[in-house]
């Protein structure tokens, strides 16, 4: 058809001959062939021409038109108007494929349909029509099966027809069956050396995505040199060169794609491409528009996912987090499932808006693709370890994560310290395993260590109680700083953790109890750093435990001189009040707390407040109403709490106290149980089981209890705590431990007369006890006389000079009359005693006399056998024959088998006159003396058990529960240097008594903390210092508590007696 | 070398609360008397490198808060919670007298140097001067201060010095019967006290866990150490000057160097809270007694 086009020439022989080269123009031509009427053939060879021409308007025209109106009044016909209508359909769906208009899409793949449709009525199976339809199938890519089955019909008639061969091959490589598409190409090729380019590339991804890049290439080569202008072998070549990943490979990577890009400047693959390339050249504009050129110019979801991907990461690298987190959704919005680039990208936005959840989410998608990312599961272990409301499970998940990365990347120092910082939480030795093993890697590699690392894990020591291994680690941190300032003596940083350092030895001290040098670290940091708010609190603690609460109330004051809302120093104020019972104003303090704007949140003042209310309750007060509604108070104040902190024990604890101050015991005890399950370092929460089971009468349990909690807490010297035990012994009924209970604490605290009272009851209730006793001896009767005397002195001491707050005054002088009284019959008891004595210790001289005489008596019949035994020895050593020897040992025996019953008979004898009492003598023997007492001992508390208290002792008893409770507070407490994080609050309140809390507050300890970079590549976090706040602990605040509420037992005690 | 030297385990039946050690100029041998919560004084000889019992003073009807062995070493003074003082024959353990000192008015009580007097404080704040010898009231030294705690004589009996429960420590002289200094250097209760031997420097141990050293002249502060982590229950000067021991509710008895104000050593080896240590009179051993009812010896270098 080369040259010329005939066109013939209605009625005649003649035709018109156009120029190949120079066709007229498309309305012209359409003229002379409808004048002619010119037959369909030589329209539709017209039309392909201009076609070929690239002059598709006039194809189009040429081909409608001669649909309808070219002459078909010829044989063969049927056979041109197929090819018309599959020649235009074939054109509507490329137009189709290529229109990014959706609307006009559609429109031309109706219109596709529209000819194949009118085709399928002519000649249905015709190859090229078949062909063509199926293409066409295969292009909207949703009947796939169709057209598939249409190749092979194809196929079947035409085995080696190329194009079908092509489709099936397509086909199969759309479905991943890389080496089915592979055969059918490699048909294809051999039915038709001379095939198309298209066969060559196919082979090509073929190979690629078998993995036989060689054959790949060889094959994207050939395509290359049958088409020059194949963009596919192109990109194919391209990337396989940037793949190798060498400097050389990138560069031909690039050449190629530049070519590329010279022939199609629209083929989103290449332009994705070279706007990657780009980024890593980093001329993000050039990427951007490359990408977004890209975008435009597909329809294709993983391609724009992949644009989108582009621009996103020009906005990341940019730091448009903005723009960079619109483009990464966009971009997992188009995304294939497996395509995750983008998701991992989101959660690096996400993390930068942190949003900590989000990012999780994001980076879990990413782990689910390609579960054994180092990089990902780092990040993901990251943020669960840094997620503040990670839940159990999160922080578990974090914890092997992080545990993964390590075993894989043992030299990974940033996932060995966040490794680290999650086992903080759980163990804290493990925790410091991990950090040692950071350090390792630091020195394997050679690097410094930095000096924040080493004061993180001092303090990590310092929190598990090592102090010299802390000690170590600070000076070890301080020496490095010390270096780097050495360097750089500008650098504010290391100056700033210097300080911090400065700080965390200065509280090392404290914990060796080193105050003096304490001290002066922390005002060494003061000079320089006049506002370090925690070295103000520090001091202040110091001094309040040193017992100098002004000094104290000063230092904390100078903290709200540089921040007048520090809720720390606010609170130690308070608890300062609260210690000297001035519950007013120490109220108040935490009031101020709970109403700035910005620790209105604050847990520690609202459970100080709820504990205010929770010991108004103590104290004594008839107003019913009022009780209740301070009861309520406190109530909702610890629910708060509890809403906010789910895990808060000293919320629970006070809630707890309000149900034991209402009555509901058990549930109480099921509260203080859990609380205690949940830490055992929380005092009060021991007491309070044990003022539980005091109030349950288990009084072995409370005492148990009681003396578990002083021994682990170290207060034997806390009064208050003794006289709960001594309470307890007294309810038991083990008076004489109880009296010992009261001494240590009246050697602890002389000056409380309430101790005196206790004591001097007891005293006259053991006496009385032992005079009521008729079989008591002399030495107990007199002992008990000197008793009731000291009582009787006691009490009349008291009534004029007692202390009137703990006790009514006049109760000492009720108790000072029944002393004498019982003294005044204490003359009869002692004559009794006396008596008794008397015919005691003559029944003993007596026994002696006896047992002197019985001696005697066996002495001499021991003797006599003796001598018969010599006697008869000498016989028979006499005779010495051996049988007689035999029988002569048989007689040596007998006489201790005599013995025997003789002595037992001895005994019962003995008992017997004891008992009889008949027998008097002066003598005693000193073993005697004693066993008789001990028999006397027990026998006089078999009869207290049954005795049973009289009316009037009951009252007695009364009145000095009444006074236990009241006893004294002490306010020594030795806080301890504690260590708890954030928010370890104390409260005390204990049910009806209770306690002191330790105090916290103010012990604040800072740890700057290190805080790898959780990104990987572009998003880095900087370091972090992070400052873990004590939690501040009331202390002494509550001293008080207890007797009140003890006041309150009794008095309950009493209703039910 | 510091170690423990001797150990007597369950030596009272309770904690125990005082101790004093001495070389008796009758026998030549060295005495301890202990006193306890079990209402009991005991005499402990000393000799060949063993704690021997030798009596158990009963008569206190309560606990036993301190005791103190005369210069010659033959006689013991004790008071209790009961606040009556005994005096007691060291070589028959038999009990010589009674001062019944009121319902308050005895807490610690000690001898003077010269072993005329007996010193014992009161819960008015008054130190009551009593004779040894008739256990008649001499004279009251009123410091109208608060309950006192710890009693000390400056060994040339020139002063004695009293710590009350509020941290105030009174130096009085004795030749005037005036109150010579009053410290306040501490804020809470002030449980040991004690003078050098050439009687310059005054002790105070609190519990506000802190030791504090007083140039007795002058009343100036010459030295605060701290490093136990309870209460300071009392403290002694070793006989040369050089050291002091210190025990504590910690647990721990310190021994510390007086010139660096550095301690030297601390002995870990009770296991309650340690209510008493002394030199003995050459400074070769310390005698510790402790809640846990054990008697420890320790060796110290001279």
């Amino acid at each position: 058809m080369s040259g010329t086009i005939e066109i013939p020439l209605k009625d005649s022989d003649e035709v018109i001959e156009l120029d190949v080269e120079n066709l007229p123009d498309g309305e012209e031509v359409l003229n002379i062939l409808r004048q002619e009427q010119v037959p369909l053939h030589t329209w539709n060879a017209l039309g392909l021409e201009y076609y070929k021409q690239e002059k598709i308007g006039e194809f189009v025209t040429v081909f409608e038109a001669a649909r309808h109106e070219a002459n078909t009044n010829y044989p063969e016909a049927e056979k041109d108007r197929m090819r018309c209508l599959d020649s235009l359909a074939g054109h509507y769906v490329q137009m189709a494929c290529k229109e990014k208009n959706k609307d006009k899409k559609m429109e031309y793949f109706g219109l596709a349909t529209h000819m194949y449709t009118a085709a399928d009525k002519i000649i249905m199976y015709e190859q090229n029509h078949l062909l063509g339809r199926a293409f066409y199938c295969l292009m909207k890519n949703e009947k796939l099966d169709q057209a598939d089955a249409q190749f092979s019909f194809v196929l079947n008639s035409d085995p080696n027809c190329t194009r079908a061969l092509c489709g099936k091959a397509a086909i199969a490589y759309g479905k991943k069956e890389y080496k089915v598409a592979l055969t059918f190409y490699k048909r294809a090729l051999r039915s038709n050396p001379n095939c198309p380019a298209g066969v060559r590339l196919g082979i090509g991804h073929c190979y690629y995505k078998l993995n036989k890049t060689e054959k790949s290439r060889m094959a994207f080569e050939r395509a290359l040199k049958l088409d020059s202008k194949c963009v596919g072998a192109l990109v194919g070549l391209a990337l396989m060169d940037i793949n190798l990943n060498t400097g050389e490979g990138i560069k031909n990577g690039i050449q190629l794609l530049s070519r590329a890009y010279s022939i199609d400047q629209q083929h989103p693959m290449v332009l994705n491409h070279l706007a990657n390339h780009f980024f890593y050249k980093k001329d993000y504009e050039k990427t951007h528009q490359l990408a977004l050129h890209a975008f435009h110019n597909t329809e294709n979801e993983a391609m724009r996912a992949e644009s989108c991907y582009q621009m996103a990461r020009v906005f990341h690298v940019q730091e448009d987090h903005e723009q960079a987190f619109q483009y990464y959704y966009q971009s997992t919005q188009f995304a294939p499932s497996n395509y995750v680039l983008p998701h991992f990208g989101l959660g690096q936005m996400y993390i930068a808006r942190n949003n900590l959840k989000e990012a999780a989410e994001h980076f879990e998608k990413v782990l689910k693709v390609v579960p054994n990312n180092y990089e990902t599961i780092k990040i993901l272990g990251c943020i669960y370890a840094q997620q503040a409301d990670a839940d159990d499970k999160k922080r578990e998940n974090a914890r092997s994560y992080l545990k993964k990365v390590t075993d894989q990347f043992p030299e990974d120092v940033e996932a060995w310290l966040q490794y680290a910082q999650i086992l903080e939480r759980y163990d804290v030795t493990t925790a410091l395993q991990a950090y040692n093993k950071a350090i390792d890697v630091y020195d394997q590699i050679g690097d410094d260590i930095p000096p924040e690392l080493i004061n993180n894990i001092a303090a990590l020591y310092f929190r598990n109680s090592d102090l010299e291994q802390a000690s170590k680690f600070y000076e070890k941190s301080q020496s490095r700083i010390e270096a780097e300032l050495r360097k750089r003596p500008d650098d504010s940083y290391y100056g700033a953790i210097s300080v911090t350092v400065t700080y965390n030895l200065a509280r090392l001290h404290e914990a060796f109890h080193k105050t003096e040098d304490a001290e002066r670290l922390y005002k060494n940091i003061l000079r320089e750093h006049p506002n370090y708010i925690d070295c103000y609190l520090r001091l202040g603690c110091m001094a309040r435990d040193r017992g100098e609460i002004y000094e104290a109330s000063d230092w904390f004051k100078e903290a709200l001189q540089i921040n007048q809302d520090n809720p720390e120093a606010w609170s130690l104020i308070g608890n300062l009040h609260l210690g000297k019972q001035e519950w007013g104003p120490g109220q108040k303090k935490f009031e101020r707390i709970i109403q700035r704007p910005s620790t209105k949140d604050d847990n520690y003042a609202m459970i100080s407040l709820g504990n205010v209310w929770l010991q108004s309750l103590h104290q004594p007060t008839r107003d019913k109403f009022k009780e209740k509604r301070h009861q309520e108070r406190a109530l909702s104040i610890f629910k708060s709490v509890l809403r906010a902190d789910g895990r808060n024990i000293w919320a629970a604890n006070g809630i707890a106290c309000i149900l034991a101050h209402k009555g509901h015991l058990s549930e109480a005890r099921d509260i203080f149980s859990d609380v205690r399950e949940a830490t055992a370092d929380f005092s009060d929460v021991w007491l309070n089981i044990a003022h539980i089971y005091t109030e349950q009468r288990q009084y072995v349990a409370a005492i148990q209890m009681y003396e578990n909690c002083i021994k682990k807490f170290g207060q034997q010297n806390n009064t208050e705590m003794l006289l709960f035990l001594a309470r307890a012994y007294y309810k038991a009924n083990k008076l004489q431990d109880c009296r010992k209970v009261l001494e240590r604490a009246r050697h602890v605290k002389p000056t409380d007369t309430a101790l005196l009272y206790n004591i001097s009851l007891v005293q006259q209730k053991l006496a009385t006890q032992t005079l009521k006793d008729e079989k008591a001896t002399l030495k107990l009767v007199l002992h008990a006389v000197d008793d009731l005397d000291l009582a009787h002195k006691a009490f009349i001491f008291l009534s004029k000079h007692g202390d009137r707050i703990k006790f009514d005054l006049n109760h000492a002088a009720v108790e000072a009359r029944q002393c004498m009284d019982l003294l005044n019959q204490a003359q009869y008891h002692v004559a009794r005693a006396r008596k008794l004595d008397e015919q005691e210790r003559e029944l003993r001289r007596k026994h002696e006399e006896e047992c002197e005489a019985l001696k005697l008596k066996k002495q001499k019949e021991k003797e006599e056998r003796e001598r018969e035994r010599v006697e008869k020895e000498k016989k028979m050593l006499e005779e010495r024959e051996k049988f007689k020897e035999k029988t002569k040992k048989l007689l040596q025996f007998d006489p201790i088998i005599e013995e025997k019953p003789e002595k037992k008979k001895k005994g019962g004898k003995r008992e017997n006159k004891e008992d009889n009492n008949s027998a008097s003598s002066e003598e005693e023997g000193e073993t005697r003396k004693e066993r008789k007492k001990r028999k006397k001992a027990t026998k006089r508390k078999r009869d207290n058990v049954n005795d049973g208290l009289t009316a009037k002792q009951r009252k007695k008893v009364r009145s000095a529960q009444f006074v236990e409770d009241s006893s004294s507070s002490s306010n020594e407490e030795s806080s301890k240097p504690s260590q708890s994080l954030n928010n370890t609050f104390n409260s005390d309140n204990s049910d009806r008594s209770d306690n002191d809390s330790d105090d916290n507050r103010g012990d604040s300890d800072r740890q700057t903390k290190f805080i790898p970079s959780s990104s990987s590549s572009e998003n880095e976090e900087q370091e972090e210092s992070k400052q873990d706040t004590e939690a501040r602990g009331s202390q002494d605040s509550q001293s008080e508590q207890g007797e009140e509420q003890n006041r309150e037992v009794s008095n309950s005690d009493d209703d039910d007696d | 070398m510091y170690a423990l030297y001797a150990k007597q385990e369950s030596a009272h039946d309770d904690g125990i609360w005082s101790c004093a050690w001495s070389k008796s100029e009758n026998d030549g041998n060295e005495y301890l008397v202990t006193g306890s919560v079990d209402d009991t004084v005991r005499i402990w000889r000393w000799s060949e490198n063993k704690l021997e019992q030798r009596h158990v003073c009963e008569g206190h009807q309560l606990g036993v808060v301190s005791v103190d062995i005369n210069a010659l070493g033959t006689r013991a003074v004790s008071n209790s919670l009961d606040c009556h003082i005994r005096l007691w024959d060291i070589d028959s353990g038999k009990q010589i007298r009674v001062i019944d000192a009121g319902p308050v008015d005895a807490w610690s009580v000690c001898y003077s140097p010269d072993s005329r007097f007996i010193a014992s404080g009161t819960y008015s704040g008054k130190v009551n001067i009593m004779s040894a010898e008739s256990g008649n009231k001499e004279t009251s030294l009123e410091t109208r201060g608060k309950f006192i705690l710890s009693l000390a004589f400056s060994p040339d009996g020139k002063y004695i010095a009293c710590g009350a429960i509020d941290g105030i420590v009174n130096i009085f002289d004795m030749t005037a019967g005036k109150i010579l200094h009053t410290l306040e250097g501490h804020a809470m209760p002030i449980r040991g006290l004690t003078f050098s031997s050439d009687s310059q420097l005054l002790l105070t141990g609190s519990d506000d866990s802190h030791i504090k050293i007083y140039d007795v002249q002058n009343a100036n502060l010459a030295g605060t150490l701290s490093g136990h982590g309870s209460y300071v229950l009392n403290v002694d000067f070793s006989p040369d000057n050089q050291h002091f021991v210190s025990c504590s509710s910690d647990k721990t008895v310190r021994v510390w160097d007086l010139s660096s104000r550095q301690c030297v050593h601390t002995f870990y080896e009770h296991t309650d809270q340690v209510w008493c240590g002394k030199y003995n009179q050459s400074g070769s051993k310390i005698v510790s007694v402790s809640d846990d009812r054990n008697i420890h010896i320790y060796n110290v270098p001279t």
